[in-house]
């Protein structure tokens, strides 16, 4: 049987033969024969279970069965939790791993560029060629510009602390630190947890599956579970079954429509104008919970002429001293609210009866402003009508959806990132968590917010990212952050903000971004100017085609590594190293140890993978739950039995004044590149205005009359899992959505050759009809090579500037034109 | 007496091809053989077409049918429905179609001849391939359970209720794990099993029950 089980004949595939190059688009597809099969008489070949973490950042992070038979992972399945069946999932993504292990298109040898850049010719080299090369230039750049000339692109799409560059205490960061490199910030998903941040305060704001059907509806908004968040899915089922009305608010007719009890349509990144109209029938009929926002919210807070609240202070009572839920002594200095009971300024924290209505004008000498009528008056100038004319959806429709939330409660809303793609997420998102708030749909028994959190929590992060050298150094610590935005023009300016800033080398592991950031062409042409670009990836990905040094990582279940991000699974998952590297792939830890080392910071990686999760889980958090290394070598998975399934119970908020936030006293934009920024839009969390071209009033849509949403794909998270031909059995290439009536009058049928365009970039693939397409709406699922595409890339049309205070890359707020290049 | 049957709950399914996935990959099928497709569907017709599927040479899955926003999508896992009465077993002419006393309908490959009877008898079209040629693998590498089967030229295949993994008391592939906790599978004559729990009170439709055949494949609607 082993004869028969091994390796069948990789060499037909090796793709790079002694220093031969190679064009990577023309990577060997194709399929060989297998020579034998099992079934066989005989004894059963023996099968060896391995724990494998699926973690490629899809938010979710499965726990996996690997079954391996005679050195090869022949088959996935859900690993078991037992008493909480519930975390135990595996999708088309988890179970075709063996096809990603033994993909044609691994790469096998460290190369070096011989061609153009971005021609994907290359030549093999030996890995001490290969860092030797890397940390000569580094070392040459950093005595001749500084450790900043080199920055680190530290992808999300390895969650795990030895590989990849999550922000997770990752060896990755730690290397950064040691190097003082630069990071180049993803600046994506951004605004829906600054939302969070700003409104509920910093934490967890995750509703566990428990709470789910205690609630009496459920709201899918503008995320798409079935595609993007599957473990959810069943969830959302089994409160439906529990008899939770199901409701999804959305710009299509999908899958979670498909299962919902009420679909609400709703014209692109105009959800904000749908709460608008929602609170304002909800003012109209009395529905909003005042005890609620009096007892639970700032809404009762002054504001003063500053913009600032009126605090303790001003009313002349000394702060005192105290310590935050970090054990961080912090300044107390209570704001102040109206007290009804006793018609007198007093600090919130002990007022009888905060006022909601009848405050003075002018409190101890004060001008000030209650945040509940500044938010009444944002609401006045609002009506459902006007609100339907805006956002699409009908009046009567409004007016019910206003109804659920102010008396049909307890509301659980579930959201991820699929707002988050547009010029005005942030609005959208203050909005709808201040429609929870004003309704007291938040912070109760089956109320609250479905997404995020549920990550182990506090780990030694920073201990480990920091650790000294095994002579007792520190390190020198991180570069500047550089948001991708201003990629480029560092690159090809060698300066910001009219300032030098000389960047030499970029490094990128565990991410694709000529495809996975947006904007395209702006991306390839920071590639293409970078003076050395090095890239560590497992397949010849677009981003991977640019590199003048490629390494090649070897796939998670070749290395042993923790499992450490998922936001909705209270459990960490220990990965086993199930079999050894294939080819001359290496650990993306033993990639970073022996970067630093040859850096010449040998003494700041003397550690192996034990001794760095030890120092991982010297935390009270791992403590407290009683995990080590070796526990969980042995149990595999560990949950913190902290995390509370409801987040915000009793109406305690992450905030010092224990209170959600609606107005901010100080307005910090997220990043500086010497924008302008309107304040007036930022002090209060009700404002709205529309995203930049998915508005269907936009000028821009004269010339572009569609807009382009890019959803996930169900059989790819990001753009791994591209080289697996399982599952271009349901996704085979690329594919635009119209709806029948554009695609009529566009003259386009199905399975058409058609191209969208605008004036940034062109894609052209298939057509195809989907009813529940809005009109004026094309859907693209997202996530292809630029190879794959008919011709250029679908990443090409969308813009990569940032609204005035967000970090936040805009993939949906993107319109193009349409022209059908072939029936 | 064991009568297994599967359960699947068109409420719960949410398309998300982890079905078709497991049963590709814990068979070791090859490129053309399909056992399991899970059909997108326009209408809730289920006796008519079974929908579109890339897999069937659909341009994509998931496209909804009706006038937006009043919309239909519905997704139908079809594979060998395990029949009481398999029209399959009554045709063929070598007795490589069998049916196993706990209800498994299996064809053994050393018996068939690849006549295509069974293929044109069955009313449940697609559940069967034949292998016209060698057949061609995604990987190099032999995948799935040991004793997947095999996949010879000149033989018909279909969905074997993986009585590989039944017979070492595992669970069908197709279960392992079921994203919308849609599929429920055992025993159909105790009324503890999964499948009769799923299916007790419910409402539930039989494929093309017109032809007799009596699946033991029950979809709960």
């Amino acid at each position: 049987m082993t004869e028969q089980a091994s390796l069948h004949s990789f060499s037909r595939r090796n793709f790079i033969k002694g220093a031969a190059a190679l064009t990577a688009a023309g990577a060997l597809a194709g399929c060989s024969p297998q020579t034998s099969r099992l079934a066989d008489t005989g004894p059963a070949p023996e099968t060896t279970i391995y724990s494998g973490a699926c973690r490629s950042q899809c938010i979710q992070g499965c726990y996996l069965d690997v079954h391996v038979r005679d050195g090869q992972v022949v088959r996935t399945t859900a690993g078991k939790i037992p008493g909480e069946e519930f975390y135990e999932h595996i999708c088309p993504k988890g179970l075709s791993h063996p096809a990603r292990i033994y993909s044609s298109q691994r790469l096998q040898y460290p190369m070096r560029r011989v061609g153009e850049r971005g021609e994907g010719k290359f030549e093999r080299i030996s890995w001490d060629e290969a860092i030797k090369e890397i940390t000569d230039k580094w070392k040459g750049y950093t005595e001749e510009f500084g450790p900043t000339s080199i920055a680190f692109f530290m992808g999300s799409g390895n969650t795990a602390v030895l590989g990849g560059g999550t922000a997770d205490g990752s060896v990755m960061q730690h290397l950064q630190v040691v190097m003082g490199a630069c990071s180049v910030l993803p600046d994506r998903d951004i605004a829906f947890q600054s939302g969070m941040v700003k409104i509920f305060g910093p934490g967890s704001a995750f509703t566990g599956p428990s709470e789910w059907p205690l609630a009496n509806n459920i709201v899918i908004w503008g995320c798409n579970p079935a595609v993007s968040c599957k473990r959810a899915m069943h969830w959302y089922l089994d409160a439906k079954e529990a008899g939770v009305k199901l409701t999804t608010v959305d710009i299509q007719y999908n899958t979670n429509v498909a299962r919902s009890d009420e679909f609400v349509p709703v014209n692109p990144a105009t959800d904000g104008a749908l709460v608008f109209g929602m609170l304002s029938e909800i003012l109209k009929q009395g529905w909003q919970d005042t005890e609620f926002l009096r007892a639970h919210t700032e809404a009762p807070f002054l504001v003063k002429d500053d913009d600032t609240f009126l605090k303790m202070s001003d009313l002349g009572v000394a702060p005192t001293e105290g310590k935050n839920a970090y054990g961080q002594t912090i300044t107390i200095d209570p704001e102040v609210v109206w007290d009804e009971a006793t018609q007198s300024a007093r600090a919130h924290t002990e007022a009888e009866r905060p006022a909601m209505e009848n405050v003075p004008a002018e409190v101890e000498g004060f001008n000030v402003r209650l945040v509940w009528d500044m938010m009444v008056d944002a609401i006045s100038e609002w009506t459902p009508e006007r609100a339907s004319e805006i956002c699409g959806t009908p009046v009567e429709q409004i007016k019910s959806l206003a109804r659920m939330y102010g008396q049909e409660g307890p509301v659980l809303t579930g959201m991820n990132q699929g707002l988050n793609h547009y010029f005005n997420a942030i609005y959208t998102y203050d909005m709808i968590f201040s429609l929870m708030c004003i309704t007291g749909n938040i912070g109760k028994t089956g109320a609250g917010l479905i997404s995020g959190g549920g990550s182990f929590g506090v780990s030694n992060s920073a201990g480990c990212i920091n650790q000294p050298s095994s002579k007792g150094e520190k390190p020198q610590g991180a570069g500047p952050n550089i948001n991708w935005t201003a990629l480029y023009g560092i690159i090809h300016d060698q300066e910001l903000l009219g300032k030098p800033f000389p960047l030499k080398s970029l490094y990128c592991s565990a991410t694709n971004i000529v495809s996975n950031q947006t904007e395209q062409n702006e991306t390839i042409k920071a590639l293409k100017e970078v003076e050395f670009l090095v890239v560590e990836e497992m397949t010849m990905s677009d981003t991977a085609i640019y590199a003048d040094i490629l390494l090649p990582a070897c796939h998670w279940f070749e290395c042993e590594d923790l499992r450490v991000r998922s936001y909705n699974m209270p459990y960490l998952v220990y990965n086993d190293r199930a079999i050894e590297p294939l080819y001359e792939s290496k650990p993306d830890f033993d990639i970073y140890k022996m970067l630093g080392t040859a850096m010449g910071y040998g003494d700041f990686f003397d550690f192996t993978e034990k001794d760095y999760l030890s120092l991982w889980f010297d935390s009270p958090a791992a403590k407290k739950e009683g995990v080590t290394y070796e526990s969980i070598r042995e149990s595999k998975i560990a949950r913190n039995n902290s995390l509370k399934s409801s987040p915000f119970e009793g109406g305690k908020f992450f905030h010092q004044s224990g209170r959600a936030k609606f107005w901010v006293e100080k307005v910090t934009p997220e990043y500086n590149l010497g924008q302008e920024v309107d304040e007036s839009k930022e002090h209060l969390v009700l404002y709205w205005e529309p995203a930049r071209e998915a508005n269907l009033s936009a000028p821009i849509r004269e010339k572009y009359p569609f807009s382009v949403l890019g959803e996930h794909m169900r059989t790819r998270n990001h753009t791994q899992w591209w080289d697996v031909d399982y599952m271009k059995e349901y996704e085979r290439g690329p594919i635009a959505r119209f709806n029948p009536d554009d695609a009529k009058e566009l003259g386009i049928g199905e399975g058409d050759t058609v191209r969208l365009y605008n004036d940034r970039g062109s894609v052209t693939l298939l057509a195809t009809i989907n009813a529940g397409q809005a009109p004026k709406t094309i859907n693209c699922p997202r996530s292809f090579l630029t190879r794959e595409h008919i011709d250029g890339d679908f990443a090409t049309i969308s813009f990569n500037d940032y609204n005035q205070v967000t970090r936040n890359q805009c993939y949906f707020d993107q319109a193009v034109a349409v022209e059908k290049v072939k029936a | 007496m064991t009568r297994y049957g599967m359960a699947i709950d068109l409420n719960r399914c949410v398309g998300c091809q982890a079905c078709a996935t497991a049963c590709k990959i814990a068979n070791n099928l090859p490129k053309d053989i399909v056992y399991n497709v899970v059909y997108t569907k326009t209408d809730r017709d289920w006796d008519s077409s079974f929908g579109t599927a890339v897999v069937r040479g659909a341009v994509a899955n998931d496209n909804a049918g009706g006038q937006f926003p009043n919309c239909v999508l519905e997704f139908l896992p079809v594979q060998c429905q395990h029949c009481e009465n398999p029209s399959c077993l009554r045709v063929c002419p070598t007795g490589a179609t069998q049916k196993r006393e706990d209800g498994i309908v299996w064809v053994d490959g050393e018996l068939c001849i690849g006549c295509g009877s069974c293929i044109m008898a069955c009313p449940y079209d697609g559940v069967r391939s034949m292998n016209e040629d060698d057949p061609e693998y995604y990987l190099d590498v032999v995948v799935g359970e040991y004793d997947a089967p095999a996949h010879e030229v000149g033989v018909v295949e279909k969905c074997t209720f993986c009585k590989n993994l039944i017979d070492r008391g595992e669970v069908p592939a197709c279960m392992q794990l079921c994203m919308g906790r849609a599929r429920f599978w055992g025993d159909l004559d105790d009324p503890e099993s999964d499948v009769s729990k799923a299916i007790e009170g419910r409402e539930y439709h039989k494929l093309r029950e017109g032809a007799g055949t009596d699946p033991n494949v029950f979809y709960l609607i």
